[in-house]
């Protein structure tokens, strides 16, 4: 198969299914705010910044095995662990105390053995993505408490992290009730719409958390500005 | 009526979704009156330090004037009566007739000294404790301390009182922390500000009481005396008595000399 021909599926595939095109576009919008914020840039949002720079560079494959005809689905849910863990990954190098970073090594061995185990076929593809997230989501909701009890923060909404967190808490609750029917799409005799609707609103929910990801990118310079006051 | 899988999972994720926003906005409207708290539990703190300080200062200017009013009482009642009977042993020796004229010169100096250390301790005792403050008011006071310097500087003094009369009186504690400011701006001119003129504009307003102080000297930079530990500790006294009596001090430096804006808010005239 010709480049041109893999072209030409991947922009029929998008004309058909334009939601997994905008869900393959979107993460563009925080990365280009996050090159103009570069200047304000912390630790933490250069972590997301690479995540993004990640789900991009992740989701080419996807395009060309669809175009191509080649079973990813393997492929889709291993990416999907990948994203869970390195969204964990920027929680475990953020954050200092001791105590709080044995827990989260341990969520991320869980998703580590999880994927090794999928990886050699031992558990089913995608059965339980939504442990993944269901651990992913604790973390976000425990951030969230943590920053109520640290009131040091003038603004939150002007925040980065708020926003990154608030697109992270987002992903993995409104994706929860999705990941967890998964199993049921794979194993069942569920009709194959159900599963490409299952797909769809999972792709404008991961939107949302770019666009979040987004405003948490344009707030760095208003956020640094504060905190130079 | 039953529903799908597609409208369960719609619908729950909905909820879920709600729930979700929900959180959010709660942790924005928590975190925020949690930091309206923060910021209101501070000011309360720092209120109290700042009071606290205040009353530090207060009484350590209370200590001050206390030992002042001591030392003085000392000097005039110990070291005074001391010198008093040397005066009359003194004079006693003066009224003999004595022979040899070297002893005679001597009883002479001796009396002369005397004199000069009744004159010197009155002096430093006056000025330890303000008496025509005390009595007569701050106007008197001032005159007296002005016309003082005067006779023994080459310095021109320059009062001017609007609003206040001879027979004001304000709280002992404002008369007198206004008095010893005086003080310390005239002594820190007589020393550094080779001014040839000093005016004082004292003034009193709606209560509070306005003044100005300004020489016509070399002028000075605030940032460089208070880069120097070892220099402007006159400046800093001044601020400090005039923290505990709802002071407030400008200095102004125009093109020549100083000019030093006083307000004392909150001061009201005793009957």
């Amino acid at each position: 198969m010709q480049l041109s021909q893999i072209l030409d599926e991947i922009i029929r595939i998008s004309t058909k299914y334009p939601e997994y095109a905008v869900g393959s576009l979107i993460p563009i919008l925080p990365l280009v705010v996050g090159i103009f914020t570069k200047k304000y840039a912390t630790k933490s949002s250069k972590l997301i910044f690479w995540f993004i720079v990640f789900f991009i560079l992740t989701d080419i494959p996807t395009w060309i095995t669809t175009a191509m005809d080649i079973n990813n689905l393997l492929y889709n849910d291993t990416k999907i662990y990948s994203i869970n863990i390195f969204l964990l990954t920027v929680y475990f190098l953020g954050i200092k105390r001791g105590s709080d970073r044995i827990v989260l090594f341990s969520f991320l061995s869980i998703m580590g053995i999880g994927l090794v185990l999928q990886l050699f076929g031992i558990i089913e593809k995608g059965k339980y993505n939504w442990i993944n997230v269901l651990l992913l989501g604790s973390v976000a909701v425990w951030y969230f408490v943590r920053l109520i009890d640290y009131p040091k923060i003038r603004d939150l909404l002007v925040y980065p992290f708020f926003w990154f967190n608030s697109g992270i808490l987002f992903y993995c609750f409104s994706t929860l009730l999705i990941f967890f029917f998964f199993q049921y799409s794979i194993t069942s005799d569920i009709k194959n719409q159900t599963f490409f609707l299952f797909r769809s609103i999972l792709e404008y929910l991961t939107s949302v958390m770019f666009v979040l990801f987004a405003i948490g990118f344009w707030n760095l310079k208003k956020n640094a500005q504060i905190k130079t006051k | 009526m039953k529903f799908s899988i597609e409208t369960y999972l719609i619908l729950g994720t909905s909820i879920v979704i709600f729930f979700i926003l929900s959180f959010i906005v709660f942790v924005v409207y928590y975190q925020r009156k949690q930091f309206k708290l923060e910021i209101k539990q501070n000011e309360e703190k720092q209120a109290i330090e700042l009071e606290f300080q205040k009353k530090l200062l207060e009484n350590s200017m209370e200590v001050q004037e206390i030992e002042r009013r001591r030392l003085a009482k000392d000097l005039h009642d110990e070291v005074g009566a001391l010198l008093s009977v040397l005066k009359m042993g003194n004079n006693q020796l003066v009224k003999k007739e004595m022979e040899d004229e070297s002893i005679k010169q001597l009883v002479n100096n001796n009396k002369e000294l005397i004199d000069e250390s009744i004159g010197l301790v009155r002096s430093i005792s006056k000025d330890l404790v303000p008496q025509t403050l005390e009595n007569f008011g701050l106007i008197h006071a001032i005159e007296e301390f002005f016309n003082k310097i005067e006779k023994n500087s080459s310095i021109e003094f320059k009062f001017l009182h609007k609003n206040i009369s001879e027979k004001s009186r304000f709280a002992p504690k404002v008369e007198l922390s206004v008095f010893r400011i005086i003080q310390e701006l005239s002594n820190n001119a007589l020393k550094h500000s080779e001014a040839s003129k000093i005016d004082l504009i004292l003034n009193f307003e709606n209560n509070i009481m306005f003044l100005i102080f300004a020489d016509n000297g070399v002028g000075f930079s605030m940032e460089e005396v208070l880069r120097n530990p070892s220099s402007g500790l006159g400046i800093r006294n001044i601020e400090s008595r005039l923290s505990i009596i709802n002071g407030a001090i400008k200095i102004l430096n125009p093109e020549k000399g100083t000019r030093f804006e006083i307000e004392i808010s909150d001061c009201h005239e005793k009957n």
